[in-house]
Formats: C-alpha cells, sequence, structure tokens
C-alpha cells in the first residue's frame, strides 16, 4: 500500500466513525500543520489555535471530501491556509519568521543555538524581501512540507508555476544573504 | 535547480525545521480536544461539530423569522453592537440543551463564538462592538462555571480563552484594556475552576473607548 493509500485509507475510516484512525491522521499532519501556522503568524499561541481550527474544520468538512484527484495533503492545508488568513485579517499579512527566531533564541541556549537563531533572522531578513505569494510558496514547501504539484492545486497554480515562484525567491533571497554579507566580508578582509 | 539553489533550499529547510520546532505539550492539548470533539459529534451529542451549530442556528433563524418575521433573519445575522444582538444571543439561549455536561458544551461553544466576536472587533477597533461582545462573554462565562466545570474539554478550552485574551490585553491600547482585563481575569479563574459570580457591572454593551484612539470607519451596513 502507498502512503497514499493509506492516507485516503485513514480519511474513509474517519468518515466511518473511527476515532483511532483520525489520532492516527492527526499524527500525521498535525505537525506540519503546526509548522505552516507557525510559519505564518510567528508565536506558538496562535500557531495552535490555527491547528485545532484547522482539525475542527477538518471533522466537519470530511463527509464532503472526496478524492477526485486532490490529495488529502492539498485539501488538509486548504483549511489551514484560509484559517490563517481569517486570523490575518486585519492583522499585519505576515508575521515576521524573525518571531519564530526570537522564540527559539529567547533562552539562554548553547552557542551553536544562538549563531543558528542569527542564521535564521538572517533569512527572516531575506524572506521580508519576497512578494507575499513567493512566500506562501516557500512556507508551503519548505515548512509544511508540500510538494510543487500540492502547492499547485493548494493555490489553483500550474506546477510550473509554482517551481517558478520558488525558483524566484530562492534567487531573491540568495541576492539579498549576499548582499547583507559583502559589507561584512569586506570590512572583515 | 542549480547547485545553488540547491544548497540554500537545504539551508533553508534545516532553518525552518529548528525554528519551527511545535511544542508538543500545545500539539497533545489540539489532539485531546480534536477526538473529543470528533467522539462526541460521531455520538450525536449536541455541540462540537461546527456544523451541528450552523444547523442550529438555521433552526434559529427560522424560528426567529416565524415569531417577527424578517427581523428574525436579521437578528441571526446581527453581530455585536448591532441592534438585533441580543436577540440573536437570546434565540441562541433558548436552544441550548436545557440542563447537564450538554448544555456546558453549549454555552462552552456559545463563548467560543462571542471570544471570536471579541478578537475580530478588537482588530477591527471598533468599540461599540467590542463592549458588547466583552458583555456578552462575560455573561456566558458565567453562566458556564456558576455551578463548576468538571468536563475536561471546556477547562482546555478555557485556557485557551485565558491565553488568547491574555495577547489581546498585551496588543491592545490603554483605552480598550479595561474590558478585556475584566475577561481576561473571568477566564483566568474560570480555567482554574473558580467560579465566577455574574459581572456585576450588567453587560449592557457598553462601548469601550475606542482602542486606537480615533474613530474608526463603521463597518456595519
Amino acid at each position: 500500500m502507498t502512503e497514499r493509500d493509506e492516507i485516503e485509507d485513514l480519511v474513509e475510516r474517519v468518515q466511518g466513525g473511527d476515532p483511532a484512525a483520525l489520532g492516527a491522521l492527526y499524527d500525521r499532519f498535525a505537525d506540519r500543520v503546526y509548522r505552516f501556522s507557525l510559519f505564518r503568524v510567528g508565536n506558538h499561541a496562535d500557531a495552535e489555535d490555527l491547528t485545532q481550527r484547522t482539525f475542527l474544520k477538518m471533522i466537519e468538512a470530511l463527509p464532503r471530501y472526496q478524492r477526485r484527484g486532490i490529495p488529502f495533503e492539498a485539501w488538509l492545508f486548504r483549511l489551514a491556509r484560509n484559517a490563517t488568513i481569517d486570523l490575518l485579517r486585519g492583522r499585519r499579512s505576515h508575521e515576521p519568521l524573525e518571531s519564530a527566531a526570537e522564540l527559539r533564541s529567547a533562552a539562554p541556549e548553547p552557542e551553536a543555538v544562538v549563531e543558528q537563531a542569527a542564521e535564521l533572522a538572517a533569512a527572516a531578513r531575506a524572506m521580508e524581501q519576497l512578494t507575499d505569494e513567493q512566500r506562501e510558496v516557500i512556507g508551503y514547501r519548505f515548512a509544511a512540507g508540500l510538494t510543487p504539484r500540492e502547492i499547485g492545486l493548494l493555490m489553483g497554480k500550474r506546477e510550473g508555476t509554482v517551481r517558478g515562484l520558488q525558483f524566484r525567491a530562492l534567487n531573491a533571497m540568495r541576492r539579498f544573504i549576499r548582499a547583507e554579507d559583502e559589507p561584512r566580508t569586506s570590512h572583515e578582509g | 535547480m542549480k547547485d545553488d539553489d540547491l544548497r540554500l533550499a537545504r539551508e533553508l529547510e534545516r532553518q525552518l525545521k529548528f525554528a519551527l520546532e511545535p511544542d508538543q505539550a500545545r500539539l497533545q492539548r489540539v489532539r485531546a480536544t480534536v477526538l473529543a470533539s470528533y467522539r462526541a459529534t460521531m455520538a450525536g451529542a449536541p455541540r462540537q461539530s461546527p456544523r451541528f451549530f450552523l444547523r442550529r442556528w438555521v433552526v434559529a433563524g427560522a424560528i426567529a423569522a416565524t415569531l417577527v418575521g424578517g427581523a428574525g433573519l436579521a437578528a441571526a445575522e446581527s453581530g455585536p453592537g448591532q441592534p438585533l444582538y441580543e436577540v440573536r444571543l437570546a434565540i441562541g439561549s433558548w436552544l441550548l440543551p436545557s440542563e447537564g455536561a450538554a448544555r456546558d458544551r453549549g454555552l462552552a461553544a456559545e463563548l467560543d463564538d462571542r471570544l471570536a466576536e471579541v478578537r475580530a472587533a478588537s482588530r477591527r477597533g471598533d468599540s461599540g462592538a467590542l463592549g458588547a461582545a466583552l458583555a456578552a462573554y462575560r455573561r456566558t462565562l458565567a453562566e458556564l462555571t456558576s455551578h463548576g466545570i468538571s468536563d475536561p474539554t471546556v477547562l482546555l478550552a478555557l485556557e485557551r480563552h485565558r491565553d488568547v485574551l491574555q495577547r489581546l490585553v498585551d496588543d491592545a491600547p490603554p483605552a480598550a484594556q479595561g474590558g478585556l482585563q475584566q475577561a481576561l481575569q473571568d477566564a483566568e479563574k474560570a480555567a482554574a475552576g473558580t467560579p465566577n459570580a455574574a459581572p456585576s457591572v450588567e453587560p449592557k454593551a457598553t462601548p469601550v473607548e475606542n482602542p486606537h484612539g480615533s474613530d474608526p470607519p463603521s463597518h456595519r451596513p
């Protein structure tokens, strides 16, 4: 049985009223939904809230879910995306990832971790340069672990368009990080 | 993908994995709530399924429409601060189960709705709606806690409310903090299992002073 079949089997069992299957489905996706939510909102309390909303909405909508060529992951992350949009409406469109970096570096931690947080803050600054669509693709791809095809289904775009957005986003980030590094390097040198 | 891009993609993945590490305690809390909600839905218990409440509101709208014609449907859609908001809340209250755990869960669901209204009003900077939603929130909370809460799902939900209200207090300008602070104190007591007295100040939907210090544009029709 492929992974996709296993997931669809769990979905069918949840539709049939099997709590153990729901537990298994939750354990399979909760981590990624949480990461995606945290990426978008930048704080754990809202990420928890969004994860809960997404799964409660999933319970509500699951009776109407049909495979129809749309992978369950894409369907589930569409719910997560909608929950995030509802929450962020009226707030800043994107709570920077830097918040997450601060969260991780707030407690006194080993040097390596602090260094990692600094790198992350640099990545967050680079991400601020991206368009909303590019940032969304980066979130789905690297925070939620979706494939370009799934992202395309989720965003209503072709797979090639998603790859293009990812390519341009990475390019823009690389240019920004290099530009930030250069003055420091030349100063040090 | 070019080598440079591949390297950056891997680096980004590594960094995001580090930064976005889930809080396992939170994930377990959500898991308990989701499973409890699902079991209750499957058992046909009132509350838990948002769809159930959607249906309930359709029923409420129909009852109201029968009673007072078109105004009933308007009531079913009225938000805090609007003239028929209290009518809508009253209809919702009539439709709750009369006692026991089912009523508690129904009230907890109502409380979720009120909290969502508080958040929305706070975000919009709509002082009238915020005052009305906070008053309704405190009133529902007082009713829910009047005889103590033993349902762990409800207690978990109240803990979440406490966290949400704390964030709202932290973010709110001074003018909006009074009402939010009172609601927070109530939620803290409730989450700790202490009954709340009914609000001494009757929840008259007193507008909170404009949370953002200037007159916000009206979002109401």
